[in-house]
Formats: C-alpha cells, structure tokens, sequence
C-alpha cells in the first residue's frame, strides 16, 4: 500500500480472491449506507436531449501549473489556461433506445463516470496517479470511448505524443464530429496548429498538431516526429482480431517511444461478463507496446458480479490496484458509484 | 411520464385487500410483491442496473435482520431484540461454505458495526458477496433501532441474468393510500433505472403472497 497524504488517497494492492471480496464488500456495505445520497440510475447524464453542453472545472489544477511555470522563471501560459473545460457533445438518445440496431448501442449516449473521473483527476489532484509529480510525460489510448470525447480533449492538454480515441466502427462517425466541434478545448493548441505545452516540462516547445482521422495536418505515413502531437480517433474491436492488427498498423508511433508512459484509459466499459476476456486481452497486448505502461479502469458500480469476475480475471496478468480514499468512509469515491483501478502487467 | 395511472393502481390495492383482508385472510403478514418482467433489454450485454430505494414504510417489518456486532452492538441489538453475532460467533463458523450460506439464506438483511466491516469478508469468505448481501454499517453514534428499519425499508432492484424480478413493496396490513404510494414510487424508481425507461418495461404485476396477481401494466 502507498500513500500520500497531500493528495487523500491511497493505493491498495489487490492481489488474492479474497482482498477482491474485501474490497467489494467494503464498496457496496458504504454505498448501501450513503444510498440517500448516491445517485441510484444507470448512469446516463440526458436521455433526452441531443446535445449537451458540460462544464469542467478547473481552477484548481490551473493555480499550480501557473505556479510551477512561474518557479521556472519562464514567461506565464497561464492565461491560456485560466478557463473551465466546456465541452459540447451531441448524442444519440434515439439509438440508445432504438430496438434496431442490435445491442452495440450503450456508446450512443454520454456516461457520467467520464466526468466523475476528470473532475476528480483535475480537481481533486488526481495528478498523483498521472505521474504529473515525477514530470513524466505520457500517452493515452482510450478504450470504448463513445461518442463522448470529453477525456480525449481535456487530457490532450496533457499527454505527450498522442492521444487515442477508440471504439466500435458505427460509433466513430459522431466521436469526430464531436473531436471536431471541442478542439478549441484542447488549450496548448492554438490557432496556428501548433501546441504549446506549458503544462510540461518542455516549457515553449511548439507541437504540430496532427490528426489522420480527423484530417488535420495529415501526413501520408505513420511516423511521429519529435514534435508532433497526434490525435486519433481509430476503430478497435476487442472481440475481432482483425481490427486489433490494423489498428497497430495505422498507430505505427506508438512504438516509437521508450521514455513516456503509456496510459491504457477506459471508462465505464466493463458492465457484462461477455467483454471481460476480450477487454484484458487487448489491455494486456496494448500494456506491452511500451516498457512503461498502465491501464486506468474507471468503474460505474452496478452488479457486484461483474466487478468480481473482472478483478477475479485481471489478477493472473496484472498487478491491480484500486484507489482509495484515504479517509475510506468519508471521500470522494465511498459518495459515489465510481472505482478506479489501475493496472500493470504482473 | 407514468404511464400506469394513480386510480388503475388503486382499483388493484383495492381488490388485493379485499382478498386478503375479507376472502381469505391468512394466518401470517402477507407481503406485497411488484413483479416486472422486462423488455428489449439484454442483460448478457446491456449494463445491469443495481440501485436502492428506501420507501416510506416498511414492507415487511417482521424482515429476519441479524447484527455483526463488537459487544456494545450485541447489546444493543439483544434491548431491541435483532439477532446478532458477535466476531466469536463468526469466528466459529469457521468459514465453513454450508454454515455460512445457510446463515446468508436465513437473514434477508444484514448490518455490521462499522469497525467490524473490513473483517466480515475474512471472517465469511465470499459466501454473503456472492448472495448479494453487503452489511450495512453502523456507528455506536447511529440509533440502532433506526438503522435496522432504515434496512428494513430499502429495496433494492437488480438486474441479474434473467428479465424478471420481484421486490417486497408493502404488505396487507397497510391502508390503501400507503401501499398505492408504495408501489408507484417503487415502479417511478425503477423505470428511471432502465436504459429505455418504458420501452423496457413488459409487465408489472402486484400480488399478495397467497393471492391471485393483478396486472398493473
């Protein structure tokens, strides 16, 4: 177990059957109590509506970038991100609800986890878990990410190289309308396509931001540059092999990396026994692209048995922690329905 | 928007009274069920819901509750007359699978003091996580007695792998008005739990349980 006491939270390793049944017993005995106060529905934000518009705070995590920025006595960014996160999505309730097309349709709508997830990850300093401490850069490629690209463009502040978006095929039309419609959140980058990452050490570096999915500064091949900053919105089926093969081939930069961590992200996604096998596979083939690698699973605590099984077959391939509060009965996670767990290969 | 009106559901409280109350009345407190069945809804690959609603009045006040407890919690549950434990008495169960599954089939509802919660787990092994059945803590500062009403009172919807499922709204010893209201906050409930509310929703039955059903929607 590690902790630290400056951020509230700790690490709790979660290696045998029984520290699993520990661990949820613990999770729902606190959501039974708090259950006046737990909001009990499925997890959808809007059925109705069409579009949204969610706003992030962020005042918090901007204080202390200005801070750090100020401490390395280079000119202030901070007006460039001294504002919330406003994001405008669109959704498709009626696919949600229509009987049509198939089961394929939970992506369709926004879930709150993503936004009790980068609210507690701005907010509640949840650096601690990003490594922002030990400046290290890093990478995401998001799982089952939706139609909502609230994570991609919030943390393309963020990361280093790339920032991934992946999902089912019949999902990843509105996904880009709605990367397309939010980029102007992604604060570093600005009108001239280039990023500033003021919130990383390389202070004053300029990014070229570019996109192939999105067709944005595309180039033809797949190779980053050291100055390139790629954001993606590519198909990933962790049921067909297939599409596992050429998403590789089409994320050819992933590879090209050996000092940044890379952050496996996905939010949500694990709600029937069905995904579990698929799911870890692809964690554990995408965790060995890079020496330095983590999977961040943000959870929506609905049937206990899902949760048991998943944890249950995510012991024989990674070392799995779950974080807490440090004040367990009173915190952030024991008011919610949410759990985080961060994986690494055993 | 309801679609089960306040008048149609008092028509079938009516008629459930009637029987149990005037036709056939029984020897023992007859519960109030809710049935649903649902609907385009497929729980091998839909989310499964899980929520809790705690409801005005108790639905079956004689609802078998026992109590982990440290030895201020034994006492206390013995002056109000709850079936406790104490850790010696989980301690000699031994882990064992048939005991402690046979202690989860006998209560409907636990509740732990909360210095002991982290504990149940070690002391029972999976058997009462696996039934579902998660002690609700209490604190030497909670009023005991409130605390096991409260679990008394809460339902809970789960979707497991089937599409049908039943909870305990009230019983027929209730006025008219308390049940009719009982059961349309537990249908408003869980029809706000469902991915496509309504659309999800097959039947919703009540019945008495030694009486006929009536369909409801």
């Amino acid at each position: 177990m590690s902790t630290n006491n400056e951020f509230e939270y700790i690490y709790k390793r979660i290696d045998s059957e029984d520290l699993i049944y520990e661990h949820i017993n613990e999770r729902y005995a606190l959501m039974s109590e708090n259950a006046e106060n737990i909001k009990q529905d499925l997890g959808i934000i809007n059925d109705k509506q069409d579009k949204l518009t969610i706003e992030i705070d962020y005042q918090e995590s901007v204080k202390e970038i200005a801070q750090s920025i100020k401490n390395k006595k280079k000119k202030s960014k901070s007006s460039v991100l001294n504002k919330n996160f406003n994001i405008e999505l669109e959704q498709l309730p009626t696919s949600l609800k229509s009987n049509t097309n198939g089961n394929s349709t939970t992506g369709f709508v926004v879930w709150q986890s993503t936004f009790f997830f980068l609210t507690w990850l701005l907010k509640h300093k949840g650096k601690f878990f990003l490594n922002w401490d030990e400046n290290k850069n890093f990478d995401i490629i998001e799982l089952g990410t939706g139609i909502n690209c609230s994570n991609s463009i919030v943390l393309s502040n963020f990361t280093r190289n790339f920032y991934i978006s992946t999902d089912q095929k019949g999902i990843l039309n509105k996904l880009k309308i709605n990367c397309l419609n939010n980029l102007k959140e992604i604060k570093k980058y600005n009108n001239t396509n280039k990023l500033n990452l003021a919130s990383l050490e390389n202070n004053n570096n300029l990014q070229q931001f570019r996109s192939r999915s999105l067709n944005i500064n595309a180039q033809t091949d797949n190779e980053i540059e050291e100055n390139d900053f790629r954001y993606e919105v590519l198909h990933l089926d962790w049921c067909d092999d297939a599409t596992f093969q050429n998403f590789i081939n089409e994320s050819k930069f992933i590879k090209n990396n050996d000092k940044d961590l890379l952050t496996i992200l996905a939010v949500d996604v694990i709600y029937n026994e069905f995904l579990i096998i698929p799911f870890i596979k692809t964690v554990e083939r995408l965790l060995r692209l890079r020496k330095d690698s983590q999977a961040i699973v943000v959870l929506q605590l609905r049937d206990e048995s899902i949760i048991i099984d998943f944890l249950s077959e995510c012991l024989p391939y990674f070392n799995v922690n779950v974080i807490e509060d440090l004040d367990f009965s009173n915190g952030v996670f024991s008011c919610s329905r949410h759990v985080i767990y961060k994986l690494i290969l055993l | 928007m309801s679609k089960i009106s306040t008048s149609h559901v008092r028509e079938n409280v009516k008629e459930i009274l009637k029987y149990s109350t005037e036709t056939k009345q029984r020897n023992f407190l007859e519960t109030v069920e809710l049935q649903v069945g649902l609907k385009n809804y497929d729980p091998q690959r839909d989310k499964r819901f899980s929520g809790s609603l705690r409801l005005p009045s108790t639905p079956r006040p004689n609802m078998a509750v026992c109590i982990f407890g440290d030895a201020f919690d034994v006492d206390r549950a013995k002056s109000i007359g709850c079936d406790a434990m104490s850790v010696d008495d989980l301690k000699k169960l031994n882990k064992n699978k048939k005991l402690i599954k046979k202690l989860a089939k006998k209560y409907t509802a636990f509740v732990a003091s909360d210095v002991l919660i982290k504990q149940v787990p070690r002391l029972l092994g999976p058997q009462l996580s696996k039934a579902g059945k998660f002690p609700t803590p209490v604190s030497h500062n909670d009023d005991l007695y409130a605390k096991v009403t409260e679990v008394k009172s809460t339902i809970k919807f789960q979707l497991k792998k089937v599409l049908c499922l039943a909870v305990a709204v009230g019983n027929v010893e209730m006025d008219e008005d308390t049940l009719v209201n009982q059961i349309l906050m537990a249908v408003n409930f869980l029809v706000s739990l469902l991915k496509k509310n309504w659309q999800n929703v097959g039947s919703l039955v009540v019945k008495s349980s030694m009486g006929p059903s009536f369909r409801l929607y």
